[in-house]
């Protein structure tokens, strides 16, 4: 009886090889298309930049990816270094269940997002703005900016707008018609007014606290918008206002 | 030494697998029509977990902890395999009705049993 030899079945080994390597090649450019997809549909449901939210998917597709592409030469390693390449993605796995069910339990806000058809301005909605459906925008709008409504973070633009007693299409359609900036800039400045003010008030409130406060769920949204509007960080604003 | 550390690895890792397998597949979502690729890929994550502790499993209690061999054979399809359940799992969490399973299975796995483990 001839012993096994894993040595004579190299070969095998040589095109399930080149087949994965085909295989992720392919995944990597599924990966990637729905990643911006899916960026644009919740950037267009909820009017906020959404990539924060999002980064935790794409940094596990390719740690998952190089793990794979590892785990695939690993036996040609030396010894010690398998043992460490075991360690590191025993860890991945942990980490990434974790996400997982985190991301499980909030799946909702993704949902709505993703599976919502997305509305199409036409040139006929924009004739059909009547003058007495904008002067009503127009007084919901000066209410809800009174009323802070700005401040309410997670919530769609369509939401927005029921609240407002419009319509995602009307509200928009105004903002194009008589704003120089769409919703989701106006909403912005609006919250980084407001942070101004919190921060001059109370120079002593973390700055993660404002954030949350004025309807920023990402903090890198609101560092990133407090920049752009005012020119300075949120931490050099306070310690002028100190 | 590095030896005992691997044996003990490959303990460790059995059980964390199992466990984070279990885990995944107790986490109950929601029955519906939207929600079918998340419980699917939930427990297709699930079978990755079991499926990476199968190797494992087998070198610790059938060969003593420690053999070469094992990862050699299981590592290129147990590969391809996982990179497909989890690429799956990444493209429904960003698209969750992208990969819509046909009609006639849908309305099948509607009524079955199966729903209640994914």
């Amino acid at each position: 009886m001839v012993a096994f030899n894993l040595q004579h079945y190299n070969w095998v080994i040589y095109i399930f090889l080149a087949a994965y390597f085909c295989q992720l090649f392919f995944y990597i450019r599924l990966f990637r298309k729905k990643y911006a997809i899916s960026i644009k549909q919740l950037e267009d449901y909820y009017d906020e930049d959404e990539q924060g939210r999002l980064r935790w998917v794409q940094i596990s597709f390719y740690a998952a990816l190089s793990l794979g592409i590892i785990a695939s030469v690993s036996a040609y390693f030396p010894f010690k270094f398998y043992v460490v390449f075991v360690m590191i993605y025993i860890t991945f796995y942990a980490w990434f269940a974790i996400r997982f069910i985190n991301f499980l339990a909030n799946f909702d806000f993704y949902l709505s997002a993703t599976t919502n058809e997305p509305e199409q301005l036409s040139s006929e909605i924009l004739e059909e703005m009547d003058s007495d459906k904008e002067t009503l925008l127009k007084k919901s709008l000066k209410q809800w900016v009174l009323d802070e409504g700005y401040t309410m973070g997670d919530i769609s633009t369509a939401e927005v707008a029921k609240l407002l007693g419009t319509d995602l299409l009307f509200l928009r359609s105004y903002f194009r018609k008589n704003m120089p900036c769409d919703f989701r800039s106006w909403r912005n400045e609006l919250r980084i007014r407001k942070a101004q003010e919190l921060i001059a008030a109370n120079p002593a409130v973390s700055i993660n606290q404002i954030a949350q406060q004025v309807g920023f769920v990402t903090q890198s949204n609101f560092y990133l918008y407090f920049k752009k509007i005012t020119g300075h960080s949120p931490a050099d604003y306070r310690d002028q206002m100190k | 030494m590095l030896q005992d550390l691997y044996v003990s690895l490959t303990f460790a890792q059995i059980i964390v697998l199992v466990i984070l397998g279990i885990v995944l597949l107790s986490f109950r979502i929601r029955i519906e029509k939207k929600t079918f690729n998340l419980r699917l890929a939930k427990g297709f994550l699930a079978l990755s977990y079991f499926m990476l502790a199968v190797p494992a499993f087998i070198e610790y209690f059938f060969d003593g902890g420690y053999n070469i061999m094992w990862v050699e054979i299981f590592t290129p399809p147990g590969a391809s395999i996982q990179s497909m359940f989890f690429t799956f799992t990444f493209l429904t969490i960003l698209q969750p009705i992208f990969l819509v399973a046909n009609r006639y299975y849908y309305m099948q796995r509607s009524y079955s049993g199966l729903s209640y483990f994914i």
